[in-house]
């Protein structure tokens, strides 16, 4: 901390030297694009400065006009600058006089200034950064180049200022371990001025001996630092600064930058105070990362700095990994990343040396890893390869942003979950039954793929077809129990299904339901979450057009909430919203109702009737359903008006989600207990069939409807009405539909141990059909979707009622229901459940199995197990939620304290300005007096002026102030 | 439009890109690639830069609002040398973290450098990103009041660092739409 403060009261100095830093770093910058050999002059980092900057005119005129009228007639003087000077120079002994004072204090109680001023000599040094400070070390600071420039400047200011007694010149070279420097760059730049400065003031000799001692710093990396400056590189004083800038970043805390932040508050009001708090703010502002000023400082040395030092320490003990993660997360240029790397690594081997001296293994073990990371990561490029559709995705990202391209991301998403289900099953189920599979001697008509009927009925794809028999190839070659690897298979598949969803739905609600309560209206976010994949023209203007609505919207929603509703507009309101879920409902009991007679009916009729394409009635009358009745709902949008656009969205999906689930669950109502107890021979494949009619008429449907539907409506609105214009890509209703398609394949994996395989051909080719079908027929959606909150909700809804569902329904079969007699791979036994038990029983007679057997009764058969791990998970719940409800309690309080020490700065900054304010209103005299001594002053007052300049600084701050 | 030497990359560079950057190999080598399109012939690609027109002229930047102030936070001296670009592509991509990404927005979003995202970076990000011309002063106020008064946590009329990295961390669109994945091939 404390060589912070020194540093900072240093740069102080070197502010002050910089004195004319206010003013003119804007020319500087023009002037002198890297000239010095700063690399880092031009960055944009140095903006700061000139931005800054650009209030700094105002500042230092009014300082002129207003105060120092008299100044002009100093006329060797002649830019702004010089009145600022004489102005500082003058205040010398206002300076001692004033230093003492109250609202100093103040200051140095802060937290930051504490242990600042252990430089005897130079206490007002000290104070000033510290008052003015705040403001101008971190100028000083942001500007690490200033070095770089505060030398430059002079050249714009002072161009025929040869002539001139320039004393600011040389003060200002001397005053900064810049002077050092100077050797080194005075040559090119600032010849002629080298050669005008007077010499005696140039040496600074009196400063010399002060700056050292501000570096020396035990804490700094004292000795090297020294002798760095010693060699009057550039590269050295950087390094100088970069510790700075380091500490600052480090030590700094946030009530700092508040306290900053409200400094600069004081003055918004008056014109010219910015340029003070500018500088500052952006010091802070980019100090937690070793920002863009910092960046371009610390370039080449910043790791020399404590804070670098810490880093680097920290980097050594971890992993290799860890550790190129950490640096890859360093905001810094590549360059310095790599130096980082090397110094580490550096490190790291020096340890390695003294602890095992050339050891080869170790040697061999480091030549390994270096391989195995290359195999490593050869392997993600792979994968990345082959990971699907990557140039899709950004041509999608591009042209509509993020929404839509969630959309597809959670088609992908399916895609891979299907296809691991079909790799499960097909190696574990599909390949053993190939090996004994008979003939097929039904005829194939070709209609059999709509109805999956037929000649389907005997392959591998449904239940029915599968053996009961232990597979053995040859004689006391290794068997193979189908029963049990179906069960098992499919089990197995469901669980790492739930165990994926559970993780990825956990994965999405971490992200991104934080703290969804802090910042209700997201006006922030709108603003500053511009889509940034976006890279298409039109979809760039699209996309302002709508934000520019939607903020309109949103800025007049929340002036609506002010203004309450009346009680007969809520009360019409409230009874439209009752009429629209009665309705909603009421359609959705039909459906279902419908559906079940219409089932029921239909398996009467197909006893009679022997039209092979009569079964597909059911599933085209589901599909209708499911195509016309969102689209129904979607109209009560009309009569409802929802305020809230997001609460119309998710009030639609509940009621869609409703609906389907509703005739899926009527479904297996009608399956588990009308066609399962009809009994049908073979009633699990009639049930796989239904499913797989079911899922295929689904896709057939919106393949129709891409094809057909989207592209007419397209046309339509193109040439007929044009009004209508193009539509937008309606991502709820679109993924509604994957996760109806993935629901039914998740229900008939047991009927239809092929069904994921369908299912991933379909997904594969509604990619393909809703891109193109997106790319002809679609704009971009208006309103800004919350797109990761959205996909969190899907997940939410695949999951719960979805999957949930699907297992319930799949228990039940499994427990409850008889296998059919006479095929499939249970046939024959009283349950499914039942080939479970019989395993146990088997195992149990052999003595290598025992512990199955006992864990089989003693934690997964037991009721008390159960009993005893619900109640741990209860405990273990209720604790969480009552961390939980303290955390919030927390945070509310942390809240709270942020403002009110925002309040408190404020406070502090109001008394301050009405300190100085007295102060200077106390002895007005004081200005006119320094400043004729200041005309007096020869080149053996050096010592003063060098005083002075921070006085300077910290009279432009009362002036600051005062404006205020 | 001249090329660069086609010097291949080494594999030890290729490498090091890999391990300090959030790209993929592919990404860094089409990154490449558009880099060696664009440079001025006969220099190696480490010495080559390019301007902040050329940069900002690739089709990911093309059209962006911020794409000036993009190019101004990750170029140097003006230009974009290799690492420059490759520097920018990892921020913007898929894997990188968070604070790096929040950090840079913080960067881009401070129009005036100051350290601090005020009500004129503001008003500045509202009319890039409404570009119509008929954005009231009253809209602008209000937006910016608002904005304040959502994340401005000590009242201090700005968004500091520390403010707008809260608020973006509740916000997880920021991840998603903070990215650029077309980089040219």
């Amino acid at each position: 901390m404390s060589s912070f403060h020194r540093n900072s009261s240093f740069e102080g100095h070197a502010d002050y030297s910089g004195y004319s830093g206010f003013q003119n770093h804007t020319q500087d910058h023009l002037e002198f694009p890297g000239s010095l050999d700063n690399p880092g002059f031009h960055r944009p980092r140095n903006n700061p400065y000139s931005s800054g900057s650009r209030t700094n005119p105002d500042y230092p005129s009014s300082l002129v006009e207003a105060d120092y009228p008299g100044s002009l007639s100093n006329t060797d003087h002649h830019s702004t600058r010089n009145p600022s000077f004489s102005a500082h120079s003058r205040t010398r002994p206002d300076y001692q006089e004033s230093f003492p004072k109250p609202d100093y204090n103040d200051f140095q109680s802060n937290p930051y200034r504490t242990g600042s001023s252990p430089e005897p000599h130079y206490p007002g040094s000290q104070h000033h950064p510290g008052f003015s400070g705040v403001r101008s070390s971190m100028n000083y600071a942001g500007s690490r180049t200033n070095l770089g420039y505060s030398g430059s400047w002079e050249e714009p200011d002072y161009p025929g200022a040869q002539g001139n007694s320039d004393h600011p010149g040389p003060r200002v070279n001397s005053n900064l371990p810049g002077s050092r420097r100077d050797v080194g760059y005075a040559g090119s730049r600032i010849n002629s001025y080298c050669d005008t400065l007077e010499e005696p003031d140039y040496p600074g000799a009196e400063n010399q001996p002060n700056s050292p001692r501000f570096y020396g710093e035990p804490d700094y990396p004292g000795a090297e630092e020294d002798h760095g400056y010693g060699s009057s590189k550039l590269g050295v004083i950087r390094r100088r600064n970069g510790p700075l800038g380091m500490l600052r970043r480090e030590n700094e805390d946030y009530p700092e930058g508040i306290e900053m932040a409200s400094m600069a508050m004081a003055g918004p009001q008056a014109h010219s105070p910015r340029n003070g708090y500018v500088n500052s703010a952006y010091e802070r502002g980019s100090s937690p990362a070793c920002a863009d000023g910092n960046l371009l400082l610390c370039e080449r040395d910043w790791y020399t700095s404590p804070q670098g030092q810490k880093l680097i320490a920290s980097l050594v003990p971890m992993t290799s990994r860890d550790r190129i993660k950490t640096i890859r997360n360093q905001p810094r240029t590549m360059k310095e990343k790599r130096e980082l790397r090397k110094i580490v690594d550096k490190e790291k081997s020096k340890q390695r040396h003294g602890a095992l001296e050339a050891n080869c293994c170790a040697q061999c073990l480091n030549s390994l890893s270096l391989a195995s990371r290359r195999t490593k990561s050869n392997l993600s490029e792979l994968l990345n390869y082959v990971s699907l559709w990557q140039k899709t995705f950004k041509v999608i990202g591009g042209k509509f942003g993020t929404s839509v391209l969630s959309y597809f991301s959670f088609l992908r998403w399916l895609l891979r979950f299907n296809i691991f289900s079909f790799v499960i099953t097909f190696s574990f189920v599909i390949i053993p039954q190939f090996t004994v599979a008979e003939r097929n001697t039904l005829q194939f008509t070709g209609l059999e793929f709509f109805t999956g009927a037929g000649y389907f009925r005997d392959t591998v794809m449904y239940y029915g077809f599968y053996t009961n028999s232990t597979i053995r190839h040859g004689t006391g070659g290794p068997s193979y129990n189908m029963q049990l690897a179906y069960i098992f298979t499919i089990g197995a598949c469901l669980v790492i299904c739930f165990f994926s969803l559970l993780f990825s739905m956990a994965k999405y609600f971490r992200n991104n339901f934080i703290n969804p309560h802090i910042y209700s209206r997201g006006i922030a976010k709108l603003v500053f979450c511009w889509d940034f994949t976006v890279t298409h023209d039109k979809a760039v203007k699209l996309k302002q057009k709508n934000l520019s609505t939607e903020i309109r919207e949103n800025l007049s929603e929340i002036r609506q909430e002010n203004d309450r509703l009346t009680l007969h507009q809520q009360l019409t309101r409230f009874s439209a919203h009752i009429a629209a879920w009665l309705v909603s409902t009421g359609v959705a009991a039909a459906c279902c109702a419908a559906v079940y007679y219409l089932a029921e009916y239909n398996s009467e009729f197909l006893k009679t009737h022997r039209n092979p394409g009569a079964v597909l009635l059911l599933p085209f009358v589901v599909s209708c359903i499911n195509l016309a009745v969102p689209r129904f709902y979607s109209m009560f949008r009309l009569v409802e008006r929802y305020e809230v656009p997001r609460q119309e969205v998710y009030v639609l999906l509940i009621r869609n989600i409703l609906l389907k689930i509703s005739i899926v669950g009527i479904l297996c109502y009608y399956w588990l207990n009308i066609v399962a107890l009809s009994g049908e021979e073979c009633w699990e494949t009639l049930i796989g069939q239904d499913i797989y009619r079911l899922l295929l008429m689904d896709f057939v449907f919106s393949l129709a409807d891409s094809l057909l539907g989207e592209f007419l409506r397209r046309f339509i609105g193109m040439k007929f009405i044009t009004s209508l214009s193009l539509q937008e890509f309606d991502i709820a209703r679109n993924v509604l539909e994957l996760i109806y398609a993935q629901t039914l394949t998740w229900l008939g994996i047991f009927f239809c141990p092929l069904l994921p395989f369908i299912q991933m051909i379909t997904l594969f080719i509604m990619f393909y059909v809703k891109n193109i079908s997106l790319m002809m027929n679609f704009q971009p959606p208006s309103k800004a979707w919350r797109a990761s909150q959205m996909i969190t909700f899907f997940i939410f809804l695949l999951f719960f009622p979805s999957f949930t569902g699907v297992l319930c329904t799949l228990a039940i079969t499994i427990w409850r229901l008889k296998p059919s007699a006479d095929c499939g791979p249970f046939r024959g036994l009283p349950s499914f459940i039942q080939s479970i038990y019989s395993w146990i029983d088997t195992l149990s007679r052999r003595s290598g199995y025992l512990w199955v057997v006992w864990i089989y009764q003693n934690l997964i058969g037991s009721v008390h197990f159960f009993f005893i791990l619900t109640l741990i998970v209860l405990i273990i719940t209720y604790l969480y939620w009552q961390i939980t409800e303290g955390r919030k309690i927390m945070i509310r309080l942390l809240h709270e304290q942020i403002i009110n020490e925002g309040k408190d700065k404020m406070f502090l900054i109001e008394k301050l300005t009405k300190l100085q304010d007295m102060e200077k209103r106390a002895n007005p005299n004081a200005l006119i007096l320094e400043r004729r001594e200041v005309e007096q002053q020869s080149p053996l007052h050096v010592e003063e002026l060098n005083a002075a300049p921070d006085l300077r600084l910290r009279r432009s701050a009362q002036d600051e102030n005062l404006e205020v | 439009m001249g090329q660069c030497l086609r010097h291949q990359m080494q594999w030890e560079d290729l490498e090091e890109y890999q391990a300090l950057t959030f790209l993929t190999r592919n990404e860094i080598l089409c990154i490449h690639d558009t880099f060696l399109k664009l440079c001025p012939s006969g220099k190696h690609y480490k010495e080559a830069t390019l301007t902040m027109e050329q940069v900002s002229s690739l089709p990911a930047l093309r059209v962006n609002p911020f794409r000036d102030r993009i190019c101004k936070v990750f170029s140097h001296n003006n230009v974009f040398s290799f690492e420059d670009v490759l520097g920018m592509a990892s921020v913007f991509s898929e894997q990188a973290c968070p604070s790096l990404k929040i950090e840079y927005a913080f960067r881009i979003y401070d129009f005036n450098e100051n350290g601090f995202i005020d009500e004129e970076d503001l008003q500045k990000i509202v009319l890039r990103l409404l570009n119509s011309d008929d954005v009231s002063e009253d809209l602008l106020m209000d937006v910016t009041h608002h904005v304040l008064s959502e994340s401005d946590l000590d009242n201090d009329n700005m968004l500091s660092f520390s403010e707008f990295e809260h608020a973006m961390a509740k916000s997880p669109d920021f991840m998603n739409s903070f990215r650029i994945h077309f980089w040219g091939c």
